[in-house]
C-alpha cells in the first residue's frame, strides 16, 4: 500500500478539515495518522493518508486541483524517505528539554545546534510566549532522542553554560514511561 | 524458552475478565514459565497478563528488579489488590499497545493478595513502580487498559515516537 505525507496550510476559517478530508474520502483514501494545529490564526495540517491500489501520488495531486484553486490552502505532497521506520519499545534514551526565561532571537538555534552536534534527534517541540511587553517570558519544551554514546551529565553541563550565555534556565530530565 | 506472541489491542481477549485458577497443574505451570520468556523477551518491561499472550488464566507476572534492585519478581496467581494508598501519576507504556504511552493516575501503595505457584496464599504491600506494576497487570486480567484511566486524552496520551533508521 502506498503512503504519502500531505501537509495543508491556510488562513483559519470552519471547514478546512472537512474540505480535505472530503477530497481523500471521496477517493477512498484512508488517514493513518495526522497531527493538526493552529498558530496566530493560521492552520496547518500534516497527514499520512494511504492511497487505493489504482491511484499515485500524481493522482492524488490532480485530485486537490478545483480545491487549490477556490480555495486559499497551500497544499503538498511528498512520499516517504526510504528507510525503516522503527518504533523503540521502551524509550531509554528519550529526554525532555525545558528552556525558560527572557524571549530573544537565536534560543531555538542554539538549543538545536548543540542537540545536533551530539546526533541528538528533535521529534517534538512546543514553543509559548507567555506574557506582554517588556516581561515576556519564553518556554520551550522540546522531546530528543540522544544516541546512547552521549554522555548525560556532559550534556547537562553544556546546557549549563548555554544557559548562562542565553540567560535562560534549561533542565532536561529523562522521559519515564514504563511499559507493562 | 518459548516466547510467545503479544496479543495486541483492539483483539477482544484483552477486554475479557479472566478465568480464577482452581488447580496448579503442568499447564499452569508451563504459562508461568511461558509468561516469564516472554516478558524477559522485552528489555525494560516490567509486567505481563496472561491475556496479553493469549490465554484466559487469572495470572501475571510483576518484575521491577531491573528498577529496583531490591526487589523480587512476583508471580500473581488469582491476584486482588485489597487496599489502595495515595495517588501517583506515572507514564505507562503497554506490549499490548505499541503505539502509545499515557499518564496514568495510580495509587502510590496497594495490598495484594495472590496465591503463589506452591498454592501458598500470599499477601505483600508494594510501593511506587512496583504497586502501579501490579494495579496495571490486575487491570488486565480484569479486561482493563491502561488508557481507560486517563483523564484529559488531549494532554495526557502520547505517541510513540518512531525514528527513521
Amino acid at each position: 500500500m502506498k503512503k504519502l505525507i500531505l501537509t495543508v496550510l491556510g488562513q483559519d476559517r470552519p471547514g478546512i478539515v472537512a474540505e480535505v478530508t472530503g477530497v481523500l474520502f471521496k477517493h477512498h483514501c484512508n488517514i493513518e495518522d495526522s497531527s493538526m494545529t493552529i498558530l496566530e490564526g493560521e492552520f496547518a495540517m500534516l497527514l499520512v493518508v494511504s492511497l487505493p491500489e489504482n491511484m499515485n501520488s500524481s493522482d492524488l495531486k490532480e485530485k486537490f486541483d478545483s480545491l487549490v484553486k477556490k480555495s486559499d490552502l497551500y497544499i503538498n505532497i511528498k512520499s516517504f524517505a526510504e528507510g525503516v521506520l522503527k518504533s523503540v519499545v521502551p524509550e531509554p534514551r528519550n529526554y525532555v528539554i525545558s528552556v525558560i526565561g527572557a524571549d530573544k532571537p537565536g534560543i531555538v538555534y542554539h538549543i538545536a545546534k548543540l542537540l545536533a552536534e551530539h546526533d541528538a534527534n528533535i521529534t517534538d517541540v512546543e514553543t509559548k510566549r507567555i506574557g506582554k511587553g517588556d516581561r515576556v517570558v519564553y518556554a520551550m519544551i522540546l522531546e530528543s532522542n540522544i544516541p546512547v554514546n552521549v554522555k548525560i551529565p556532559q550534556l547537562e553541563s553544556e546546557f549549563a553554560e548555554l544557559g548562562k550565555k542565553l540567560s535562560v534556565e534549561i533542565t532536561i530530565k529523562p522521559i519515564e514511561s514504563l511499559t507493562f | 524458552m518459548t516466547v510467545r506472541r503479544i496479543v495486541e489491542y483492539p483483539n477482544p481477549l484483552l477486554r475479557h475478565e479472566t478465568i480464577p485458577v482452581a488447580k496448579i497443574d503442568s499447564r499452569i505451570r508451563q504459562l508461568i514459565t511461558d509468561l516469564i520468556d516472554t516478558l524477559h523477551a522485552f528489555p525494560g518491561c516490567v509486567g505481563i497478563a496472561a491475556n496479553q499472550i493469549g490465554e484466559r488464566d487469572r495470572i501475571a507476572i510483576v518484575d521491577v528488579s531491573e528498577k529496583e534492585k531490591d526487589k523480587n519478581a512476583l508471580i500473581l496467581i488469582n491476584p486482588q489488590i485489597v487496599s489502595f494508598i495515595g495517588e501517583k501519576f506515572l507514564r505507562e507504556g503497554c506490549l499490548s499497545v505499541q503505539n502509545l504511552t499515557a499518564n496514568v493516575k495510580r495509587s502510590d501503595e496497594v495490598v495484594v493478595e495472590w496465591m503463589d505457584e506452591s498454592g501458598k496464599e500470599r499477601v505483600h504491600h508494594a510501593h511506587g513502580i512496583e504497586a502501579v506494576c501490579i494495579q496495571h497487570e490486575v487491570d488486565h486480567l480484569n479486561g482493563g487498559l491502561f488508557i481507560d484511566r486517563v483523564l484529559n486524552a488531549q494532554t495526557d496520551i502520547f505517541r510513540r515516537k518512531k525514528y527513521l533508521h
